[in-house]
This record gives C-alpha cells, structure tokens and sequence, in this order.
C-alpha cells in the first residue's frame, strides 16, 4: 500500500467545506429555530432520552441526507480522475494503487464519521439507562381489537430477567381517535394451570402509540393480552410483531446509530469507489442514490436488514433512536457483508475498464 | 534489446461492444538498449495507445511485447520504466512538490532519498521556485516539465514520453535536450511519440511513422525524413493507399 496515495484519497474524500455547512445546519437546528428539547417536545417526547434521541436522529439524519452522498460522489471520481493510470507504471500500480485510494477513502469515511460523533455527543444525552432492542416475538393472530373481545395469543419467551415488551396499538377507529390501552404480560407455569408472575402496562394513545408492559421473569410461554378498557373503543395492532427491550447504558443509543452509520457509508463509499471505474462519478452515485432510497423508503429494507446490507435499517434504527430508544448493537453478519461491500468494491475497481469513464 | 513488439494489436469497443475501432493492427518494433525512438504519426494513428501498451496500462488483444526483457506490467512494476502520457492528469490539487514526492513514492522511493530526489529533479527541470504552486493553477508547459520531472525521479531505465514537447518553451526544450543528453550517456532506452519533425530527426537514432495503426515507415532519421517531411510521408501513404 502507498501512503501518499492513501493521504491523497482521503484528503480528496474530506469535503471540509460540506462538513462544516452540515454542522453549522445542525447548530441552526439546535439554537436557531429552536433548542433540541424544543423540538422533541413538539414531536411529543416526553422525557430526556426522547429529546437526546431527537437531537441524534436530526444530527445523523443530516449527515446521511448531506455529507454521505458527496462522500460517495467523491469516491467514485477518485478512479477517474487518472491517477489509478499515472500510478499504474510502478510498484504501487494496479490493484495496490486501487487498494491504497480505498484505504484512503475508509480512513476518510472514519475521520469525518468520527467527528459527527463527537458533534452529536455534544448535545443533549439521556440521563440514565435506556431500553435496547433485544427482539421480537410474534404479535396476535388477528389485528382488531375492542372493548369487548380484547386480543391473547401465547409466545415462546427468553427467560432473560428485566425485559419489557412492546407492541404498538392504532385508536384512530376508535370515535375521538384516542384512548386508554392495557398490555397484560402472565408468565405461565409449565403446567399451565396459575399464573404466578403476572404485569399490565398502560398506555394513553392519541390516536396511535405503544404500550410497554414488563415480562415477568422464570421459564414458560408468556401470555399477551391486548385490552381496551373504555367502553366502546375499538383499535388495531400497528405493529407486526412484539418488541423486546432491555436496559442498556445512556450511551447506547448514539454509539449504536454511529457505528451502524460508519459500517454503511464506508461501504456505500467503497462500492461507488468501485462503480467509478465503470460510470460517470454522477451516474455512479445516481444508481447507489436509487439503491438507498429504495432500501430507505421502501418495505425493501426487510430484506436488506435479514441479509445484512450495510445501512439497510438505518431509516428504522434512527426511528428507534428518536423514541430515546437503543436500536440492536451490531450483528457479526453486519460486519461481514460490509467487508463484503468493500471487496465487491475493489473488485469492480480492479475490473473496470483500463481508460477513463 | 530494450523494446521489441511482434504482431501488436489494439481495438477499443464502441457502442456497448456493437461495434469497434482497431487502433493498432499489427504493429512490429524492435528498439536496442540505450537507443531513442521517434515515433511519429498523425493524430489517431495510435502512438499514444502503443506507449500506453508499453507502460503495461493497457493489454493488446493480440501480438507479444518486451520490454527489457519482460512483461510490460512485470518491468513496470519493477519500476523500471518511466511514463510521461499526453493527457498527463496529475493531481491537480497537490503541489508540484508533493505531486513529484507521491511519483517517487509509488516507485519505492522514500524518507530523505525521496526529498532529495524531488528536490533535485525540480532543480533540473526548472520548477524549484514553483515548487509550491499547485499543479492545478500551472502552465502547459510547466505541467509537461512536472511530467518530464516525473518520468525520471526513479532512474528507470526505459522512459517512454508522449508529446513531451508540447507546450513547453524555449528553455523548457533546453532542458528536455539536456535530459534526453544525460538519458543518453546513462545508457537509458527512450521513446518519443511527437508531431514535431525537427526533435524527432535530430533527437532521435530512428524513427517509426505510425498511419492508420500500422508501421509505414521505420529505420534512420535521416533515411525517413529523405524524401520530405512528416506530411510527405503522410500524403505518399494516402496516394498509395487501396
């Protein structure tokens, strides 16, 4: 590898400029038009998590929405602009000229990832332990719910101490749009005759929201009951599936979205990397552009998650994130399609043709 | 021998690969140690794709290549060849000096060896005041005399020089003459594809006129150059031409 053609990509990925335009956005967010616990008590948070995870997910969300994309424009110009031929007559030359501006470009994605973080850190933090995503397990058979037939359906449960499930319940049927939701949690003896540990959580949802309840510990199937108390509501289960959630430390949340968003863009910038040696820089970052929003707007993100695509559930993390939430730390299976990203990355490189696009 | 070609060929695809552009067609050279070749032609004759070919940037589709002994990309990756290319796109967000120090890194060069080299390379080639200056705010001719500077900072042993002329000026053709004079008496291997007529038959032990990606003519200057200059000899092979 080449030192000076690492430095060279890196400098060349460090859009300074950008940078500071997308800081100084985020500063204007928190000051301007108001501070950052304005505007998480405008979107109904209620407590200091929720507003640390506002501040989080509008800092990160802009820097996927500004900075990444020119991250990736610059990635897929640095095969074109002719130094991977210049540089190809020497030691350094080919694959070890493509994988020194790659590592430069990773060094890059690192360093100005780094700093976002640090950015983010500077805002508001929550208080005290946050609840972490541990899971799911399977929501009731039938979405609709009313005062009379409340919902009750049985799941295989970890017999981890201190989890809490969530589901996420729709009044908007219900006449006034809002009501009270109960959420029952009974750990059910092997023999199924008593319940012994038993919990309810309640919930006001206007007209929709998710009601957490506390799974009793000890072994056995847990038995969810969906309740309606007020006469007359009726409301359905938003949500595909029951939630679980442990404690995590403060910290969680903001250390969890930044790796997710280091693992993403440091592979989205290696494959454009790749793609430049193909297409056009623009085009290039036109067709990964196309790729993100589908997998960000789209129900394609499932299946992005289930395979491990970088970035694939970062629209969903940060939505985790903005409820003061932790979103699951990083898969193994992450990791590898990252590294994954970059070898395809290289490769396309390595395959492209000799001239410029 | 420094450069020998047998049976050469190049094509690029045109329009996604349904049609194509033979560029050379069969192209045999051969170039002894320490000699100079003038490779002449017009444009779109393809001198800049052979020096590509030899400096191993691209493969031909057909023929085999030498160079000093071996696969153009094995002696270029021994860092024995040195290239300056027509479009020459250097980093133009670096410094000349910073530009010439990542050169001689890519060749191995390093630490002090390296500083001193650069330093010494932009002291002959006449760019130490401007050492400073970004390459992309520099002249023509002081990108082509950061190009020569360039082809040379590692001492290979065979340098291969498109167009290294153009845009250069008076003094920077001083230079070039003095380098291409110190090339000679190191026993350097140097090809030189250019329009100019004059470098070529007073620089040059032979020439090669490429027309149509073909050898029409090759031996000494002063045999090629006999019936007329460079048009001449594009326009006899135009007359001549089927």
């Amino acid at each position: 590898m080449n030192a000076r053609l690492a430095f060279l990509a890196a400098r060349r990925l460090s859009a300074s400029g950008l940078v500071l335009a997308a800081l100084a956005l985020c500063v204007w967010i928190a000051v301007g038009s108001g501070t950052a616990s304005d505007l998480a008590s405008n979107g109904g948070a209620r407590d200091a998590a929720a507003r640390a995870g506002a501040w989080t997910e509008a800092c990160w969300t802009t820097f996927l929405a500004l900075v990444a994309p020119c991250i990736a424009l610059r990635a897929a110009s640095l095969r074109s602009r002719g130094e991977v031929a210049w540089t190809s007559v020497s030691r350094s030359g080919g694959a070890r000229g493509e994988a020194s501006l790659a590592t430069g470009a990773l060094v890059a994605v690192l360093g100005l990832t780094a700093v976002w973080s640090a950015f983010v850190a500077l805002g508001p933090g929550a208080p005290e332990r946050v609840p972490g995503f541990a899971g799911r397990v399977a929501g009731p058979a039938k979405p609709l719910v009313d005062h009379e037939r409340p919902l009750a359906w049985r799941v295989s449960m970890p017999a981890e101490p201190g989890l809490r499930a969530r589901i996420e319940v729709s009044l908007s049927i219900t006449p006034g749009g809002g009501g009270e939701v109960q959420f029952t949690a009974r750990r059910a003896r092997s023999d199924s005759s008593v319940d012994v540990h038993a919990a309810t959580g309640r919930a006001l949802v206007l007209p929709r929201g998710g009601v957490d309840v506390d799974v009793p510990g000890g072994e056995g199937e847990v038995e969810f009951e969906l309740s309606l108390p007020e006469p007359g509501a009726r409301g359905y289960v938003a949500s595909d599936d029951v939630t679980l959630w442990r404690a995590e430390p403060a910290a969680a949340p903001k250390l969890r979205i930044a790796a997710r968003a280091v693992l993403a863009v440091a592979a989205w910038a290696v494959l454009a990397f790749g793609l430049g040696a193909w297409l056009t820089p623009l085009l290039a970052l036109g067709l990964l552009a196309s790729a993100w929003c589908a997998l960000w707007w789209t129900e394609a993100w499932r299946l992005g998650a289930a395979i491990g695509i970088p970035g694939a559930g970062l629209a969903r993390d940060l939505a985790i994130v903005a409820e003061g939430r932790a979103p699951s730390s990083l898969a193994a299976g992450e990791f590898a399609t990252a590294i994954a990203c970059v070898l395809v990355g290289l490769l396309l490189c390595r395959r492209g043709p000799e001239g410029r696009p | 021998m420094a450069l020998e070609l047998a049976g050469v060929a190049k094509c690029y695809a045109r329009w996604f690969g349904l049609a194509r552009t033979d560029v050379l067609r069969g192209v045999d050279l051969g170039v002894a140690r320490g000699a100079r070749l003038g490779l002449a032609g017009p444009n779109g004759s393809g001198k800049s794709t052979l020096l590509r070919l030899v400096a191993g940037v691209e493969a031909p589709d057909a023929g085999t290549i030498r160079v000093l002994g071996c696969a153009p990309r094995a002696a270029a990756a021994a860092d024995r060849v040195g290239w300056l290319s027509d479009d020459a796109l250097f980093p133009a967000d670096m410094s000349i000096r910073a530009a010439l120090k990542l050169a001689g890194s890519i060749h191995g060069l390093r630490g002090r060896e390296l500083s001193r080299r650069a330093d010494e390379r932009l002291e002959r080639v006449g760019l130490r005041a401007h050492a400073r200056q970004t390459l992309g705010r520099s002249s023509r001719g002081m990108l082509r005399r950061f190009g020569i500077a360039q082809a040379w900072i590692h001492d290979p042993d065979l340098v291969l020089l498109d167009e290294p002329t153009a845009g250069l000026d008076a003094e920077g053709f001083v230079v070039l003459h003095e380098i291409l004079d110190e090339a000679r008496a190191a026993g350097t291997t140097v090809v030189i594809a250019s329009h100019a007529a004059s470098d070529l038959a007073e620089r040059c032990d032979q020439v090669a006129v490429l027309l149509d990606g073909r050898i029409a003519e090759h031996g000494l200057p002063a045999d090629v150059f006999a019936r007329g200059g460079l048009l001449e000899i594009y326009r006899r092979h135009a007359r001549a031409a089927p």
